[in-house]
């Protein structure tokens, strides 16, 4: 967890998803910004409807076949535009360029396709390998991320595998054909901790031996502490803080982050009552006309209900989207 | 020495298995095998582990949600280990459960009035219309929600909410024992300490004693005084909840407490991976069940299984690495 001083691998910029359901737009993601730096993991985190995961699937352009649609903005893959490119283009980036890993490994695996032929997939896809070299290249995966007698398993179905077995799966297929850039969308809410513990260590391995960068989305922050270089905060589809890991950690400056840090419990710290934010997420067809976050916020004040407060920025490229951290208004929580 | 509410010895819930040609081979899957424990009065017990190691059976076959195979149970000096679904209705008052999916176990077709009234009129704990409704409004106040919540139904409430009304349905008949299985695993972590708030602050006001079953270690060690960690369908170990964290003794308590991901990026990491996912329990492990996994295992755990080791008072383990010290 050393300071990363590298470009940015991926840029997204001002970007705005919405989805337009039978009911109105609900607006997913709504003007957010985020720089994935080269070589770093980047933890995304928010609590469900903050965003988060649409934002992961803007990324990897998978919102075709739902109601949501990108309405502005840019994504960056190495300086260049992702979004308005040819569909052909598009299908080219999924897999060699970006891999993700889902949360649910039972329902992102075919239940009726032989796992050796689900990661092979990728690699007949985006590489002239034959079929022979592309089986051998899994069993070599397959024997990387320590899965026993990965000769037999290529030809077994999902079913037959634990959950764990099943996340390490799903790796394999997101880095079979080595992509710059992992998004792991909740990669260990469905598993069990030591379960977890197992594959967070092998995210890390595998990042050390392919070098990629990860986006890693996750509304636990001890997994973050744990896994992460930089930590973007998400609230009702933007951003409220972003910094590096310690900063989140040690100097929040949005009420938003402070509440979520103090609201869970932790290991051998006894307290007799655990700091809540009080309320719940907005529904986002009434969104607060301010700060999204006032309704909850503790510090509010006459100003955060009238006007939505930009970014304000400190050491670090520590960024807080609180109206508290103006000078004028104290300059910091 | 507090009063022992619930008592529990021997406790097993076996699920038959068909398999060979026609069936003709019965096998059994060992979800609970032979559970001793105490619940004192006024206490809150949790019990942890992960995915198929009993808990959720556990607590139902407390409830008398699922039938036993065999073991026995005493709630309140009463042995109810063999009662009938009638004789159950008496304690099941005294019996409450909050489940895990409050989508799940709330009916969609009833409004919140209905939901909560409907055990005050099975047990007849109030008369007439008035007073029900007063009862269920008061009820809703004690759970944060309030008397206009009352003519709504589940799908109107977010997540927290409709477990807060699982909570006013549990509390309605005045229970002694609440188990709550898995109550804020559902929610998002800034209205899971709303909840865990809320189970903290009722416990003291109507003195509840609960059975927290939860596989989050943090959540578990917050609300509980004692905690039990069980594995394969066996407790591992149980002791006070200090003293568990301080000084964990089976290797899978330690394995366990050291994978907890801490919220501190400048925590020290000396993390125990355990190998391999936890073995079936059709063909659960011979010996001490956890062998396989465990790397301080002996020639002798894989054919004995450990017997309960008293460390103390309220400390307790079932590991052969602590029996020869007696």
């Amino acid at each position: 967890m050393k300071k990363v001083e590298n470009k940015n691998i991926l840029e997204i910029k001002d970007l705005h998803t919405y989805f337009y359901t039978d009911n109105g737009i609900v607006k997913a993601v709504d003007g957010v910004d985020i720089n994935l730096k080269e070589g770093s993991t980047l933890g995304i985190v928010g609590e469900s409807g903050s965003g988060k995961s649409v934002t992961a699937l803007s990324v990897m352009n998978l919102l075709e076949g739902t109601k949501g649609k990108i309405v502005k903005g840019e994504i960056l893959l190495d300086g260049k535009d992702i979004v308005n490119i040819s569909k052909e283009e598009k299908r080219k980036l999924k897999g060699s360029q970006i891999g993700m890993i889902f949360q649910e490994p039972m329902t992102s695996l075919n239940p009726v396709l032989k796992i050796g032929d689900q990661i092979m997939e990728g690699l007949l896809q985006h590489s002239d390998m034959s079929k022979q070299e592309a089986k051998e290249k899994t069993i070599k995966i397959l024997e990387q991320i320590s899965i026993p007698r990965a000769d037999k398993i290529i030809n077994e179905y999902p079913f037959q595998l634990s959950g764990g077995m099943r996340q390490r799966i799903m790796i394999a297929m997101a880095l079979v054909c080595n992509p710059k850039i992992l998004i792991a969308d909740e990669p260990t809410t469905a598993l069990d901790v030591t379960i977890q513990a197992q594959i967070l260590e092998l995210i890390l391995e595998l990042k050390k031996i392919i070098g990629m960068s990860i986006m890693f989305i996750t509304h636990d922050l001890g997994v973050v502490a744990e896994v992460c270089d930089e930590v973007v905060v998400m609230y009702c589809g933007r951003v409220v803080e972003s910094g590096d890991v310690f900063t989140i950690f040690e100097d929040p400056q949005h009420p938003y982050t402070k509440g979520l840090l103090e609201s869970i419990p932790k290991l051998g710290v006894e307290v007799e009552r655990l700091d809540s934010i009080p309320g719940n997420v907005p529904n986002p067809k009434f969104m607060p006309k301010g700060c999204k976050f006032e309704p909850r916020c503790k510090y509010s004040m006459d100003i955060c209900k009238e006007e939505e407060p930009p970014f304000f920025t400190f050491d670090n490229e520590h960024k807080s989207r609180c109206w508290l951290c103006k000078k004028e208004y104290g300059g910091e929580l | 020495m507090k009063k022992i509410l619930l008592h529990v010895e021997g406790l097993k819930k076996y699920y038959p298995v068909r398999k060979g040609i026609l069936g003709s081979k019965k096998e059994y899957v060992k979800a609970v095998d032979g559970v001793d424990f105490d619940v004192y009065e006024g206490e809150v017990i949790g019990i942890v582990g992960e995915s198929g190691c009993g808990k959720s059976t556990t607590g139902m076959l407390i409830s008398n949600l699922i039938n036993k195979t065999s073991g026995k149970i005493i709630f309140d000096g009463k042995d109810i280990s063999n009662y009938d679904n009638a004789q159950m209705r008496s304690v099941r008052k005294d019996i409450q459960m909050i489940f895990q999916d409050p989508y799940a176990s709330l009916n969609p077709r009833m409004s919140v009035r209905e939901i909560i009234a409907e055990p005050l009129k099975i047990h007849k704990l109030t008369s007439g219309k008035e007073e029900t409704d007063k009862r269920v409004v008061e009820l809703l106040k004690q759970v944060g929600l309030d008397s206009y919540h009352a003519p709504r139904y589940p799908h109107e409430f977010s997540g927290g909410q409709r477990q807060r009304i699982g909570i006013a349905r549990a509390l309605a008949v005045e229970p002694k024992l609440v188990i709550a299985d898995e109550p804020v695993s559902a929610l998002d972590v800034s209205i899971q300490s709303q909840v865990l708030n809320l189970m903290k602050d009722l416990k003291e006001k109507f003195n509840l004693t609960y059975i927290f079953i939860a596989h989050d270690l943090s959540v578990v060690e917050h609300i509980s005084d004692r905690i039990g960690v069980m594995y394969l369908g066996n407790f591992a170990e149980v002791a006070d909840k200090k003293e568990l964290y301080k000084n964990p003794l089976h290797p899978y308590t330690q394995a366990l407490l050291s994978a907890v991901p801490v919220p501190d990026p400048r925590a020290k990491k000396d993390r125990i991976i355990l190998e391999g996912s936890i073995p079936s329990a059709l063909n659960p492990p011979s010996g001490c069940k956890f062998h396989t996994r465990c790397n301080r295992a002996m020639e002798r755990c894989k054919v004995e299984v450990p017997k309960k080791t008293v460390i103390n008072e309220k400390h307790y383990v079932y590991c052969h690495l602590y029996d020869e010290k007696e």
